[in-house]
C-alpha cells in the first residue's frame, strides 16, 4: 500500500487553509482592516507557522507517530484528554465546514432543495472518499487541486483589466488595531494547518513541507483577497456575504461570456468536499487513536458523518451564526493551534523515543 | 435517501419554457409607492428557426411589457408575477432604468433588491431616464430585437470607457468621498423625410449627476464631455477645434486618453491636479488650413489642449458649485492619497468641496491625419499657410 | 469459475483421488513435478469427469489402444484411423482430418512408415530408429498415456503408435491455413504498420517476436478452459517488466478455472483486481506494434488462440486516450489531438448533463442571447428536457449499436441517412430540439475520438447516470457525480499500479507521456510504475541539432 506522498500532504495543508477561508472572509476582514488583508495574512501565517514550528518540536523527538500518538502515548491520561479535545474541535470544524458548502449551494445553486438532503449527499460523499483510505483521498486532492489553482489564476488574469490599483490605498488605514482585528479573524482559519501534523507522521511531514504548505496557501489567499479588493473595493466587500464569488461574477470577457460564477463554483466544489472528508478522517483518526483495540477508524466514518450533519444543522441555525461565531473561533484555534503544543512540549521537552 | 431523490421530485426544476426572462427592469415613483416596468423578450416570436409554432407575422411584438405598483419593489415584482404564466427570473437583467422622479427622492432603496438576491447581477448597466422610466422601455427600438438591447448597447459602447454598472453606483454610495453620475437617455423620434416613417428611439441625452443618492442635475454638452474626460471615462472623445487662420473646423478624434487626479497639501489646503493625455487622429478638415505645412499641427494641438481644459474648467464649475457633486471622485483622492487629512476634513467636505482649486493640464498629441495630409477638395492657392 | 457442466466421458471410473490437475496444465514441468502434482489430494471434482482413462498408460497391444480411442472418439467422424501394416509390426496414425496438414502427413509421416528407407534396408524398424531415421517432421514429441495421446490428436497433432510399444509419438503437423495476416478492423490509423493479428496463436507470437528481438522476451504458456484447453501466452520482457507483477499475473492465470476460454474477454474478466468496476483494467489490442510498445514500457501480455485480441495491463487510465498514431506522427500534431481528445472525452462524459442542468436548474449560466435562441427551439416541445435528452441519448445508442450489425455495402448510407432524417424529421415535428440533436451529436462524436473501444464504452454508459444527477440536481447532481468517478478511479487499481497514475500520485516525468507527447528524444525515461527496474530507455544528448 502506497502512503500518502510527500506533495499530496503539501496540497492537503495548503488545501485547508485556503478552500474555506476564502468563502466567508474577506469580507469580516474587509470589516474590521478595510483594504489591509494583504498585510493580514502572512501575519496570521506566521502565527500559524509558529504553532507548525511548536508541534514539530514534539513530534521530532518521537519518530514514527503522529501528534495524536505522541499525546496518547507519552502524556497518558492527559494526553487521552487532549486528544478527545481535538477530536471535537475537529468535529466543529467540519460541521461548520458542511453549514457553509451547504448555505452556499443552497444560494447559489439549489435554492429550493432542502439543505438536509444536500448536507447528507456531501457527507455521503466525504465519507465514501475517506473509507478507501487515505490514499484515495489524497490523489483526489492532487487531482483537483491544480484545476482549482488554475481557476483561480484564470479568474484574476481575466478580472485584470477591473483591477482599481488606487483601492488598496490608503495604506494602514484603520492603523494596528485593524491589524491585530484582521489577523485574529483570519488566524482562526489559517490555523487548521495544523493538520497535517496530526494525522501524518514524520515520514510524511516535517516542518520544511509544513511551510511551504503554508506558504502556497498564503499565496492562494493572498491571490484572491487582494483580487476581490481590487476588484470591488473594501467597501463592498465588506458587506457581501460571499465576496469571492461575486468577485468571479464580475468577469466580463467579451459580450457573451460573462457568466463564469457557476462554473468555477463546480471546480471548487470537489476541493471542499474533500475538506470535509479529511475533517471526517481526523476525527476518526483520532477515535483509532484513542480506542484502537475498540474500532478501527474506516468504521466510524458514516456514523461520524451523520452526526456532523445533524450537529451542523443544530449548532449552526441560521447562516449569520457563522460568521458571528468567526470572532470567536479564534480562540479555539488559538488553544488548539498554540496553546497545547506549547503545553505539550514543555511537559515532553526532556523526554525521547530511541532511536529508529 | 436515495429513494427520497426519486420519490419527491427536483426541487428547483424550472423547465427554459416556464421562466420568463426580464432583460429590463425601469422604475418609477407613483406617489409614495413604487412603479416596477419589466420587459420580457418572446422567444416565439424572435425565433428565425423557421419552425411551427413561431407565428412570425409582421408587426407583432418581438417583447412584452407589463407595470405593476408596490410598496416596495419586491412586493411590486410580486404583483407583476401574479399576472405572467411563467416564472420571472432576473439573471438576464442587463439593464436598469431609474426614472427621473425616483431619481430626485434617492435611489438607495433600489440598490439592496439588486444586490441581495444572487440571481441579481451587479453587473447589469444602471442610467437615468428623463421623464417617465417606463417610456424608454416602449419605444420601437427597430434596430435591435428589443430595446433593452438597444439600451444595453448604448449604455455599453456610446457611453464611457467603464460603464456605469449598478456595482460601480454601489460603491459610489458607500463610500465617502464619491458621488454616482450615471448616463442619461429621453426617448426621441427618428428624423427621417417622411412623417409617416418615424419611429421612437432612445438617445444618450447627457449624464445625471448625483449627489448622495439624489439627482442634482444634468450636464450635456462640453460640460458633459469635460466630465468624462476629468473622470478618464471618456470613449473616443471628439473635439472640434478652429484653425487660427482660415475659414472653417477641424475635427480630432482621441482613441487613446488617459486622465489621473493627484491631490497635494499647499498650505494646508488640498491642491487638485487632473493631468490629461490624449493621442488622437484628425478625421475631418473642413476648413482650408493646411496641416501638413511647418508649425500647424503643433498649433492645433495647443489649441486642442485648450479646448478640452476649457471643457473639464465647464464640468468643474457646474459640480463644484452648481450641483455640489463629487462624481470624479475628489474626496476619494484625499482619502486615499492623504489620508490624514481626509480624516479632519471629512466631517465638513461639502463645503471644502466648493472652494477647492483644480489645475487642468492636458497634453494632446495628434499622430496621424489619416489618408489625406492638406486639406482636399480645395485647390493649393486657396490654402492659408 | 466453480459450474462447469459435467459431461460423463464414455469409460469413466469414479476415481476421486485421481481428480487432480491434469499434467498438460504444464507442459513445462518435469515428469516429477507432474506426479508429485497428481499426487497432492486436489478435493476439487472439477475435473472428476475427465475420469481416470486419462491416467492410462498405453497398451502393449496396438488392437487395444486402438479400441480405447475409437471408443473415445465415438461419432466424431473426423477423427481418421489409419492402420499401416509392415511386414514386422503396424503402426497406427491417428488424426482429425482439417487440423492436419495433410501433404506434409502424407509426405514425412506416412511415406517412412510404408517405404524402405533404401539407404539402411535391414534395419529393425522400432519407434526410436523410425523417429531418429525415418520421420522428417521438426516437432514430435513423445506421450505415454491414453490422456496424452488424446490432448495431442486435438491439438492438431498426429499420433503414432506402434504395436508393441508402450508409448507413441505425436507429430506437430498443424495445418495453418488460416485468416492471413491483414489489416485490423477495429483499430485503423493513418500511419502505422497494417499488421494485425490473427486467430492463430503461434503467428501471433511470431508477429511480435519479429518486433522485439531478444531473448529477454519470455512467452510462458498456458493451457486454460476445461473443454476448449486453449492455449494461453504470456509475453514479457524479462529485467524490465516487474517481478512482482508477473508473478501475481501467472497465478492468477493459474488459478483460473473455466470450462470454455473462447475470447480473451473471459480471461480479462478473471484477471481483473476489481471485477465491479465498469473501467477496464486491462487493455486490449489488434496491433502488433502497440502490444510491442506495451511490452517495451514494462509491461506484460496475455495472448489466446483463437483470438486476435491480445491483453495488455497493468495500464492507466491516460492510455484510454492514447493512440498508437501519436507516437508515430510529429509531436506537435500529436499534441494537439491529444489534447483535443481530452477536450472531446469530457465532452463526451458530461455535455449531455450539462446541458440538461443549465437548461433545467441554471439558466443564467447561459449567455443572454444563447438562452434565448435555446427558449425560442423549445417552445414547442412537449417533453422535459430530461426526457427529450434520454430519447435522443438512447435512439443514438441504439443507431450505433444497429449501424454495427449492418452490411457493410448498404450500412454508411443506412445510417447517415437515417440519423439526418430522424433528426430532422424529429425536429421539424417539434418532438425534439434543433439544441438537444446538436448536443447528442456532438457527445456522439466525441465518445468516437476515445481510441480504445473498451473506455468508450465505459464513458458512454457513465453519463447516463450524470444525466439523471443533472435532473434531479443540477450543477451539484454534476459535481457529486464527477466526485464519486474520482474516488472510483482513485481507488482503482490495474495489478498493484494506481489507475490515475502520473497524475495521482504525481511524479515530475510521467506527464511527458500523458498531458502531451514529448519529443522521442526527450522521452529518455520508462514510466515508474511498471518500469521500476530499468528506468533509461536512451542515453542522453539525442535532439538532433547542427553541433551533434
Amino acid at each position: 500500500m502506497e502512503k500518502v506522498s510527500r506533495r499530496q500532504a503539501i496540497l492537503i495543508g495548503s488545501s485547508y487553509m485556503f478552500i474555506v477561508t476564502i468563502i466567508n472572509l474577506p469580507a469580516q476582514v474587509a470589516q474590521v482592516d478595510k483594504q489591509g488583508a494583504w498585510y493580514d495574512i502572512p501575519t496570521a501565517a506566521a502565527a500559524a507557522a509558529l504553532s507548525l514550528c511548536l508541534i514539530w518540536a514534539v513530534m521530532r523527538r518521537f519518530p514514527d507517530q503522529d501528534y495524536l500518538a505522541v499525546l496518547v502515548n507519552h502524556l497518558k491520561l492527559a494526553g487521552r484528554m487532549l486528544v478527545l479535545l481535538y477530536m471535537f474541535f475537529f468535529f466543529l470544524i467540519s460541521s461548520r465546514d458542511l453549514r457553509l458548502l451547504v448555505d452556499i449551494v443552497s444560494v447559489s445553486l439549489l435554492p429550493q432543495t432542502p439543505t438536509l438532503l444536500i448536507g447528507s449527499l456531501v457527507v455521503f460523499s466525504g465519507a465514501m472518499a475517506v473509507r478507501a483510505g487515505i490514499e484515495v483521498a489524497s490523489r483526489m486532492a492532487e487531482l483537483f487541486y491544480p484545476v482549482l489553482a488554475y481557476a483561480v489564476v484564470f479568474m484574476l488574469v481575466c478580472l485584470t483589466k477591473d483591477f482599481h490599483w488606487d483601492f488598496l490605498q490608503p495604506v494602514f488605514e484603520n492603523g494596528w488595531q485593524g491589524w491585530l482585528r484582521g489577523s485574529w479573524v483570519l488566524f482562526g482559519y489559517l490555523g487548521e494547518v495544523i493538520v497535517l501534523p496530526l494525522i501524518f507522521t514524520d515520514r510524511t511531514f516535517d516542518l520544511k513541507r509544513g511551510l511551504v504548505a503554508l506558504g502556497i496557501g498564503t499565496l492562494m489567499l493572498e491571490l484572491s483577497f487582494v483580487g476581490t479588493t481590487l476588484v470591488l473595493g473594501s467597501e463592498i466587500t465588506a458587506r457581501l456575504m460571499y465576496p469571492v464569488y461575486e468577485q468571479v461574477r464580475q468577469i466580463i470577457i467579451t459580450d457573451f461570456l460573462d457568466r463564469f460564477d457557476l462554473f468555477i463554483i463546480s471546480l471548487w466544489m470537489p476541493m471542499m468536499f474533500l475538506k470535509i472528508a479529511f475533517d471526517l478522517y481526523v476525527v476518526c483518526h483520532a477515535g483509532e487513536t484513542l480506542f484502537h483495540r475498540v474500532a478501527p477508524g474506516r468504521h466510524l466514518t458514516f456514523p461520524v458523518g451523520l452526526l456532523t450533519v445533524a450537529s451542523s444543522m443544530w449548532l449552526f441555525r441560521r447562516s449569520v451564526d457563522v460568521i458571528r461565531l468567526n470572532w470567536n473561533w479564534t480562540v479555539f484555534t488559538l488553544v488548539f493551534a498554540l496553546v497545547i503544543p506549547a503545553c505539550s512540549l514543555v511537559l515532553l521537552l526532556f523526554r525521547r523515543a530511541p532511536a529508529r | 435517501m436515495a429513494a427520497s431523490l426519486f420519490l419527491s421530485g427536483c426541487w428547483d426544476r424550472r423547465e427554459i419554457n416556464d421562466v420568463a426572462f426580464v432583460v429590463a427592469t425601469a422604475i418609477d415613483k407613483a406617489g409614495p409607492r413604487y412603479r416596477v416596468m419589466v420587459q420580457i423578450p418572446l422567444p416565439g416570436q424572435m425565433g428565425t428557426l423557421g419552425q411551427s409554432g413561431g407565428g412570425g407575422t409582421s408587426g407583432t411584438k418581438t417583447f412584452y411589457v407589463d407595470s405593476a405598483v408596490g410598496d416596495t419593489i419586491r412586493e411590486a415584482n410580486s404583483e407583476l408575477q401574479l399576472a405572467m404564466s411563467r416564472r420571472m427570473s432576473f439573471a438576464h437583467m442587463r439593464v436598469l432604468l431609474i426614472g427621473e422622479d425616483l431619481a430626485r427622492v434617492g435611489i438607495s432603496p433600489v440598490i439592496d433588491v439588486n444586490a441581495r438576491i444572487p440571481q441579481n447581477r451587479l453587473t447589469a448597466f444602471m442610467l437615468v431616464v428623463k421623464g417617465q422610466g417606463g417610456s424608454v422601455l416602449n419605444a420601437d427600438a427597430p434596430m435591435e430585437r428589443y430595446p433593452a438591447e438597444m439600451i444595453r448597447e448604448l449604455a455599453g459602447t456610446q457611453t464611457m470607457k467603464n460603464p456605469r454598472r449598478i456595482r460601480d453606483v454601489l460603491h459610489a454610495l458607500i463610500s465617502d468621498g464619491l458621488d454616482p453620475v450615471l448616463p442619461a437617455i429621453s426617448v426621441v423620434k427618428t428624423e427621417p423625410e417622411g412623417e409617416h416613417d418615424a419611429v421612437s428611439t432612445i438617445r444618450v441625452a447627457g449624464y445625471a449627476v448625483f449627489r448622495g443618492d439624489r439627482l442634482a442635475g444634468y450636464l450635456e454638452g462640453g460640460a458633459a464631455e469635460g466630465l468624462l474626460w476629468a473622470m478618464n471615462q471618456a470613449k473616443n472623445p471628439v473635439i472640434t477645434v478652429k484653425p487660427p487662420k482660415g475659414e472653417g473646423k477641424i475635427t480630432i478624434q482621441f482613441p487613446q486618453t488617459d486622465a489621473s487626479l493627484r491631490v497635494r497639501m499647499r498650505q494646508g489646503q488640498p491642491v487638485y491636479s487632473l493631468r490629461i493625455r490624449a493621442t488622437g487622429a484628425v478625421i475631418e478638415n473642413e476648413s482650408n488650413y493646411d496641416l501638413a505645412a511647418g508649425e500647424n499641427m503643433e498649433v492645433i494641438e495647443r489649441t486642442a489642449k485648450r479646448v478640452i481644459e476649457q471643457e473639464v474648467y465647464q464640468a468643474l464649475a457646474a459640480l463644484q458649485h452648481r450641483f455640489h457633486a463629487d462624481p470624479i471622485g475628489y474626496g476619494d483622492a484625499l482619502h486615499r492619497q492623504q489620508y490624514a487629512v481626509w480624516r479632519k476634513l471629512r466631517t465638513h467636505w461639502d463645503e471644502v468641496y466648493t472652494k477647492v482649486h483644480t489645475v487642468v493640464d492636458a497634453e494632446v498629441q495628434v499622430e496621424n491625419t489619416g489618408n489625406v495630409r492638406e486639406p482636399m477638395g480645395i485647390p493649393r492657392k486657396e490654402l492659408t499657410e | 469459475m466453480n459450474k462447469t457442466t459435467r459431461l460423463r466421458p464414455l469409460t469413466r471410473r469414479q476415481d476421486p483421488a485421481s481428480a487432480s490437475r491434469s499434467p498438460e496444465d504444464d507442459p513445462g514441468k518435469t515428469p516429477q513435478q507432474h506426479a508429485s502434482q497428481a499426487q497432492a489430494p486436489s478435493g476439487q471434482g472439477q475435473e472428476a469427469e475427465r475420469g481416470a482413462w486419462e491416467e492410462r498408460p498405453l497398451a502393449p497391444r496396438l488392437s487395444e489402444n486402438e479400441a480405447a480411442l475409437r471408443e473415445l472418439f465415438c461419432d466424431c467422424s473426423d477423427v481418421v484411423f489409419r492402420k499401416v501394416r509392415v511386414p514386422d509390426t503396424e503402426w497406427l496414425i491417428v488424426y482429425i482430418d482439417g487440423l492436419v496438414k495433410t501433404d506434409d502427413l502424407h509426405m514425412h509421416a506416412l511415406y517412412p512408415l510404408l517405404f524402405e528407407d533404401p539407404e539402411h534396408p535391414d534395419v529393425v524398424r522400432s519407434l526410436d530408429t523410425v523417429l531418429q531415421m525415418g520421420l522428417s517432421v521438426s516437432q514430435v514429441l513423445e506421450v505415454h498415456t491414453l490422456g496424452e495421446a488424446v490432448e495431442r490428436i486435438l491439438s492438431a497433432h498426429a499420433v503414432l503408435l506402434m504395436d508393441g510399444q508402450t508409448k507413441g509419438l505425436a507429430l506437430n503437423i498443424v495445418n495453418t491455413n488460416r485468416r492471413q495476416v491483414a489489416e485490423p478492423l477495429s483499430e485503423t490509423v493513418i500511419r502505422g504498420p497494417r499488421e494485425g493479428f490473427t486467430e492463430v496463436l503461434r503467428t501471433n507470437t511470431a508477429l511480435l517476436r519479429q518486433r522485439i528481438r531478444t531473448p529477454n522476451l519470455k512467452m510462458v504458456p498456458f493451457t486454460i478452459g476445461t473443454q476448449t484447453r486453449t492455449q494461453v501466452v504470456l509475453a514479457y520482457i524479462e529485467g524490465l517488466a516487474d517481478k512482482k507483477v508477473i508473478a501475481e499475473v501467472t497465478q492468477r492465470l493459474k488459478n483460473i478455472r473455466l470450462d470454455a476460454v473462447l475470447e480473451s474477454g473471459y480471461l480479462e474478466e478473471l484477471l481483473r483486481d476489481s471485477p465491479r468496476s465498469p473501467f477496464p483494467q486491462m487493455q486490449y489490442s489488434e496491433r502488433p506494434d502497440t502490444v510491442a510498445a506495451q511490452l517495451l514500457e514494462g509491461r506484460f501480455a496475455v495472448f489466446t488462440d483463437g483470438t486476435p485480441f491480445v491483453l495488455t495491463g497493468p495500464i492507466t487510465f491516460w492510455q484510454m486516450l492514447q493512440s498508437s498514431e501519436d507516437y508515430y506522427e510529429q509531436f506537435w500534431m500529436s499534441n494537439a489531438i491529444r489534447w483535443l481528445r481530452f477536450g472531446f472525452f469530457l465532452i463526451a462524459l458530461l455535455l449531455p448533463a450539462f446541458y440538461i442542468a443549465t437548461i433545467t436548474y441554471h439558466q443564467d449560466m447561459i449567455p443572454t442571447s444563447l438562452v434565448l435562441t435555446v427558449a425560442a427551439a423549445r417552445e414547442t416541445i412537449p417533453f422535459p428536457a430530461l426526457i427529450e435528452a434520454l430519447i435522443m441519448e438512447i435512439s443514438f445508442e441504439a443507431l450505433r449499436e444497429a449501424s454495427i450489425r449492418l452490411p457493410r455495402t448498404v450500412g454508411q448510407a443506412v445510417s447517415i441517412l437515417g440519423a439526418l432524417v430522424i433528426g430532422q424529421a424529429a425536429v421539424q415535428a417539434g418532438i425534439v430540439s434543433a439544441p438537444m440533436v446538436i448536443v447528442v451529436a456532438l457527445t456522439g462524436i466525441a465518445s468516437f475520438t476515445i481510441p480504445k473501444f473498451n473506455a468508450a464504452i465505459t464513458i458512454r454508459m457513465l453519463r447516463f447516470p450524470l444525466m439523471l444527477l443533472a435532473a434531479v440536481l443540477g450543477l451539484f447532481g454534476i459535481v457529486l457525480g464527477v466526485f464519486w468517478i474520482a474516488v472510483h478511479l482513485c481507488s482503482l487499481r490495474s495489478f498493484g499500479v494506481p489507475y490515475l497514475a502520473g497524475v495521482a500520485p504525481y511524479r515530475p516525468g510521467e506527464l511527458k507521456d500523458i498531458l502531451v507527447r514529448a519529443p522521442w528524444w526527450h522521452m529518455d525515461a520508462r514510466p515508474w510504475s511498471y518500469a521500476k527496474a530499468n528506468r533509461r530507455r536512451m542515453p542522453d544528448g539525442l535532439r538532433p541539432s547542427p553541433r551533434r
